[in-house]
């Protein structure tokens, strides 16, 4: 892929996962998150009778950032990253990730800021809309990693 | 005029929690989340190849708030704070029994790496009249995070969209 011959309305490849009790627990505790609602499968329909664990937003932005750079490779560089959650995902859920360049502006020589529209959609229906901000080198040569950069340069 | 109680009202515009270097950042702890999502991310895994492009090994940008959570037992039996405290200090003065997080903005500064210790300060921006919604009566509020390392480096903002409600009967 080079990046440079990339245009506004470049759809990235999709991404498929399914969502299992244990993906979401393992979402959930690892991200340190220890609410009932996350792990707890009989407070969860009883208690705040939402229809079974739900994913915790720690997990949603772990996955929305892995959709990114899976797609832009580990030098790229995440600045902002916004979501908003529609319905929970619960167990089972299989989702699909699409997403969509909406805008691009330079950031350097070497570097440009990618904007992106992020959907992820269960059985056809959006239930998380999400943009980011990624800055992507034009070529792997370390030198030009945006991680690189002096803080003073890294305007997010 | 509005119907905010006085505590509530005098934590608009404030920080109201700061949570001072709970734990250490570590490998071991972010490669167990990286499992949950199944993130290969050579960054967050593989030292030679992330020496070439960010000097180290960094912790994945998601699970920055994490960071700042304090662990659920610890030895000194220390009261300690829930995540995102201000939110439940919110509900238990408004007396809304449910919340959801409806929305989150983050913005990432210098990266996260093992041996950092991470403050975090919570700081109210906003809370609505209460109003109907669809899963009942209730309010919206507004928390800013803001994150710094250990030499007070800027590593992240977060603002989070929540709504807390309680069922109508």
């Amino acid at each position: 892929m080079n990046i440079t011959e990339i245009d506004i309305g470049y759809k990235l490849p999709s991404f498929s996962s399914k969502t299992s009790v244990k993906s979401i627990q393992m979402g959930a505790i690892t991200s340190r998150d220890w609410q009932p609602l996350h792990r707890d499968q009989i407070w969860s329909k009883e208690e705040a009778k939402l229809p079974d664990i739900i994913m915790n937003n720690y997990t949603y932005s772990g996955w929305l950032s892995r959709y990114i750079t899976d797609w832009a490779g580990p030098s790229s560089r995440i600045g902002e990253l916004d979501f908003k959650m529609i319905t929970p995902i619960v167990p089972n859920d299989l989702m699909i990730f699409e997403g969509e360049i909406s805008k691009i502006t330079k950031f350097n020589e070497n570097i440009t800021w990618f904007f992106i529209d992020i959907s992820v959609l269960v059985q056809g229906k959006k239930v998380t809309d999400s943009k980011a901000k990624v800055a992507i080198p034009h070529d792997e040569n370390p030198i030009n990693s945006p991680w690189k950069l002096r803080k003073e340069d890294w305007k997010p | 005029m509005s119907s905010l109680p006085e505590k509530v009202k005098n934590w608009i515009g404030k920080v109201v929690i700061s949570e001072n270097e709970v734990i250490t950042v570590e490998k071991g702890l972010w490669q167990n989340y990286c499992a949950a999502i199944e993130d290969g991310n050579d960054l967050y895994w593989d030292s030679k190849i992330a020496v070439e492009y960010t000097h180290d090994l960094i912790a994945p940008p998601g699970m920055l708030p994490s960071w700042s959570a304090s662990n659920e037992w610890e030895p000194t039996q220390k009261k300690r704070n829930r995540p995102m405290e201000l939110h439940f200090l919110l509900k238990e003065a408004l007396n809304l029994e449910l919340g959801i997080v409806a929305g989150i903005k983050f913005k990432y500064y210098e990266p996260v790496k093992a041996g950092d210790k991470i403050t975090s300060e919570q700081k109210l921006i906003s809370v609505t009249e209460l109003m109907k919604t669809k899963l009942g009566s209730g309010r919206k509020w507004t928390i800013d995070v803001i994150y710094t390392n250990q030499n007070k480096d800027l590593v992240g903002l977060q603002s989070v969209r929540m709504l807390a409600y309680t069922k109508d009967k």
